[in-house]
């Protein structure tokens, strides 16, 4: 599995991409060049400049400084969220799918019930009035894409219940713990990583959507979404101001999709398209 | 299929009532007293005023009387009044759910018809550079936020060469053209993810069937290739614009409210975040309401077209 | 007479299939398994044949605990296999080992080869940790692979190689009786000898009892003492194999035999073609179930004839022989 990941190119390429992404995230408030929360009257706005390498915001912080750390908290928001949403998805798909009966029917209508709605218009009530903040986001974007994640864990365990190697444990005496550690999970391993990576791009697109809007992480803390947002405003009076943290957002979503698609590829030929 | 369609009919009341219920006491049990809200902070001090506040609103009824109240309200479309002023709730939603529709269908319709054509020329053009280059606009529309494409849109079309207003909603009947004006960007760049998608779908269901059997034989009784194609582009377009825009919805309800925000589009979802902001919690509901509807609506329709189409998927 | 291994009294299995529509639900039974009852005695090897869908791996699973029936009672040393809870079913299921059909999944793919033989082992907590490995090793070698294939994985394994795998597990834990559920049938001819001599070399080491499962007639005779021949959930002719081979009573057991493929060119042909398809399982017909195929119907086959004895070593469900008027 390893192997032909690696050989995959669009999988080398989107990492190499991604891996300065992950590192800025985990060591940002180390190497930034000035403090991203300290205002400056008399440097508002500027753009290029020999000090302030890719300009100031409008209240004179330097915008580098910010897009360094302002990375921090949409990957933290997006991991947490991934990994609630994985261990909440799995947990109820997998015993939908291997228990069947009342517990299956009560975790799918539950899971319908859930995808009434479309995901960002109960993010935006909770957040609104629960307040944002990155445990607060990590804790509803991770809870909204569990319906997502258990329709496919629960097919997928449907899929490998059926088999014989299933059967086989369980005529052994096997319990129920076993052969989901041994026989489902094992088995299932390859759509969750999939559907990992594209939860873990939908959050990212969800919570930078909430921060554009001013409901996502708090401020001064920055985060690129955020600075999306504030800097929309000053498009005419800075335009790289805008410019900056876009392009950081967009090539890191991209690389996010390419990884998805190499995943899906290698991992789910089923799935291609 | 009559049997088939009430039954989408049914379903979509069922859910409705769900996200009304949920809607309804997800606030209920949101932190703050509507009524101080209401009152503001000075006088929202004053205990006694606030139980009159309560009395007044209704929230000294039990839960489910007060539940049952504003569902039966709902279904006459009185969704109560404003918190702040005595403005009611529909009015609102009146003026805001019309331009909303407008950015979102001017959205499908360009999604579609840029996506299909795309998808087409992709698959004729299998490996070509047109299949590169729709490829790389499905890969970028599909990863890029829509209000990053918005941004890149406002520099370039307004910024650059002042061609476009950057933000604002004109109303057509002071200014058709204006109006027809301050929509191209924003329904553009709500339309790039379902340009992507639409262009993915034709093209992989094209290339699908080109392989076929049947069109070999198509080919080898020698009917050109513009005839094969326009007897089958036809069907599979249909066919995967259904598909994505089903797949699509809840992005789409995500575009509107993100570009709505940006271009100062003064429909649901910027009434929606105002709202919040405010803690409205009468023109939150309605408008949740509202958005959830036709989400669930589109959803259903979807499943129809599907079922008219396919029998097998009733 | 000494304890029968395997009783069988009376087992039912029925599914339900549900046909939806909005405004009613219909439900329809599948016999799957209808009123079955077979005794199997120690060392013995017995065959049991029919079409594919006539309910024979459903009895299997009824056997290993896998599928609870609806009614009836299964005996596995004289105890009530079904009425077990808990620590002594668990220990009776080593009684009983199941040797399944599908080679290509029924080993875990995610599992070295030691891993899956470990297993009975792992689940009975039987041995120590390094003793494990050992036995895995023994196992291994008894059913003629080398032991170098323990970190292995199933896909890089043939057909033939993965049922030894599976009869490797199988025998692990020295069950009395092993269930082969169409244990060849997937496998190409040549390959199929060697797996059947394996098992029959196994038998004999360890005096297994085997039931023998398989739509394959040649392949039952070959290695069988007793046959039953189940039709639509229903066994219609049981005995002992020579007897009802060379002399077949049930009109469904003539046409099965008939079929099978002669190796003398001189010997005569006649077949006993049945009309028809098999009913579907569904709405089977009422009575004798061979009754809308039958060549020598009769009115009375309109209700259920039972299993009677008509030899000493032959029993059969039908009115042409019994006189149960």
């Amino acid at each position: 599995m390893f192997k032909k990941l690696l050989q995959n190119k669009q999988f080398i390429f989107s990492t190499i991409l991604l891996l300065p992404v992950f590192i800025v995230a985990l060591i940002g408030q180390f190497i930034t060049p000035y403090d991203p929360l300290e205002f400056n009257h008399n440097q508002v706005l500027i753009k290029s400049s020999s000090e302030h390498l890719l300009g100031t915001d409008e209240f004179g912080r330097d915008i580098l400084s910010r897009l360094i750390v302002g990375i921090q908290p949409t990957i933290l928001v997006a991991i947490g969220a991934t990994a609630i949403s994985l261990v909440g998805g799995t947990i109820f798909g997998v015993i939908a799918g291997y228990a069947r009966g009342i517990a299956e029917k009560t975790v799918m209508r539950f899971m319908d019930i859930v995808l009434c709605f479309p995901p960002i218009l109960l993010a935006l009530l909770v957040v609104g009035f629960w307040g944002s903040g990155v445990n607060n986001l990590m804790l509803i974007i991770g809870l909204l894409y569990i319906p997502y994640f258990a329709r496919i864990t629960h097919s997928a365990t449907l899929q490998v219940k059926s088999l014989e190697y299933v059967e086989s444990e369980l005529s052994l005496g096997a319990t129920h713990f076993r052969v989901i550690l041994k026989s489902i999970l094992p088995n299932i391993t390859s759509p969750i990583i999939v559907q990992a990576s594209l939860t873990f791009a939908a959050t990212i697109l969800l919570e930078s959507g909430l921060s554009f809007l001013g409901l996502g992480v708090t401020p001064p803390a920055p985060s690129w979404g955020q600075m999306i947002g504030d800097a929309s405003g000053y498009i005419h009076n800075n335009p790289f101001y805008v410019i900056w943290p876009s392009l950081c957002l967009g090539v890191t979503m991209l690389a996010i999709n390419l990884l998805g698609d190499s995943l899906r590829d290698v991992l789910d030929p089923k799935l291609k398209r | 299929m009559l049997k088939f369609i009430l039954k989408q009919i049914f379903v979509a009341i069922i859910q409705i009532l769900i996200v009304a219920t949920i809607v309804f006491s997800l606030l209920r049990f949101m932190p703050g007293d509507p009524a101080v809200l209401a009152l503001g902070t000075e006088r929202g001090s004053d205990p006694e005023a606030v139980q009159q506040m309560r009395e007044q609103l209704g929230l000294n009824e039990p839960f489910l009387t007060q539940f049952a109240d504003w569902i039966a309200g709902v279904f006459q479309l009185d969704f109560g009044q404003s918190l702040f002023n005595n403005v009611q709730v529909w009015d609102y939603l009146a003026s805001s759910i019309p331009k909303t529709l407008e950015l979102a269908i001017a959205a499908i319709i360009i999604g579609s018809v840029v996506g299909v054509t795309l998808g087409i020329l992709a698959s004729i053009n299998r490996g070509g550079m047109i299949d590169k280059l729709a490829t790389s606009i499905a890969a970028i529309g599909l990863s890029f936020p829509v209000y990053i494409t918005g941004t890149a849109f406002v520099l370039i079309l307004s910024i650059q060469f002042n061609l476009l207003p950057s933000s604002g909603y004109v109303d057509f009947f002071d200014d058709p053209i204006g109006h027809l004006k301050s929509l191209i960007m924003p329904s553009f760049a709500i339309s790039l993810p379902l340009i992507a998608s639409i262009t993915r779908m034709t093209r992989s269901s094209m290339l699908e069937v080109l392989d076929r059997d049947f069109v070999r034989t198509l080919r080898a009784k020698g009917l050109s290739e513009k005839i094969i194609l326009i007897r089958h582009v036809l069907r599979n377009a249909v066919i995967s614009v259904v598909t994505v825009i089903g797949l699509e919805m809840a992005n789409l309800i995500g575009g509107t409210v993100l570009i709505e925000y940006m271009f100062n589009w003064s429909g649901l979802s910027t009434l929606l975040v105002d709202s919040i902001n405010s803690r409205d919690y009468p023109i939150i509901q309605g408008a949740v309401i509202i958005i959830a509807s036709f989400y669930i609506l589109i959803n259903r329709t979807v499943e129809i077209i599907y079922g008219l189409m396919d029998p097998r998927t009733r | 007479m000494s304890q029968p291994l395997l009783e069988i009294k009376n087992v039912k299995k029925h599914y339900q299939v549900k046909s939806k529509n909005i405004f009613s639900t219909q439900k329809n039974n599948v016999h799957a398994v209808n009123d079955v009852s077979l005794t199997i005695n120690e060392g013995e090897t017995y065959g049991l044949v029919g079409e594919s869908g006539c309910g024979k791996s459903t009895l299997a699973r009824v056997i290993t605990g896998l599928i609870k029936p609806d009614s009836g009672r299964v005996f596995i040393d004289g105890e009530d296999f079904l009425q077990l809870k808990g620590k002594s079913l668990r220990d009776k299921r080593r009684t009983v080992q199941m040797v399944f059909q599908k080679p290509y999944e029924s080993l875990n793919p995610k599992m070295t080869i030691g891993e899956i033989i470990r297993a009975p082992f792992d689940i009975h907590n039987v041995y120590h940790k390094r003793e494990r490995e050992e036995k895995v090793k023994e196992l291994l070698d008894l059913v003629g692979l080398s032991e170098k294939y323990m970190s292995r994985y199933p896909h890089e394994f043939s057909g033939g190689q993965r049922q030894r795998i599976g009869i490797a597990r199988a025998i692990a834990l020295h069950p009395k009786l092993i269930i082969c559920d169409e244990a060849v049938s997937a496998l190409d001819v040549s390959i199929q000898a060697q797996v059947l001599n394996l098992l029959d070399e196994l038998q004999k080491e360890f005096k297994l009892t085997y039931l023998f499962i398989s739509h394959d007639l040649s392949v039952v005779r070959h290695v069988s003492d007793n046959i039953g021949i189940m039709y639509l959930g229903e066994i219609v002719e049981t005995g002992d194999a020579d007897t009802i081979y060379s002399s077949p009573k049930h009109p469904y057991t003539e046409a099965l035999l008939s079929a099978i493929p002669k190796a003398h060119p001189k010997q005569v042909k006649t077949q006993k073609i049945l009309e028809g398809d098999l009913p579907s399982p569904i709405n089977p017909p009422e009575g004798c179930k061979l009754n809308t195929r039958c060549p020598h119907v009769m009115s009375i086959c309109k209700t259920k004839p039972n299993l009677e004895s008509i030899k000493e070593k032959q029993k059969v469900a039908c009115y042409l022989y019994n006189d149960q008027r």
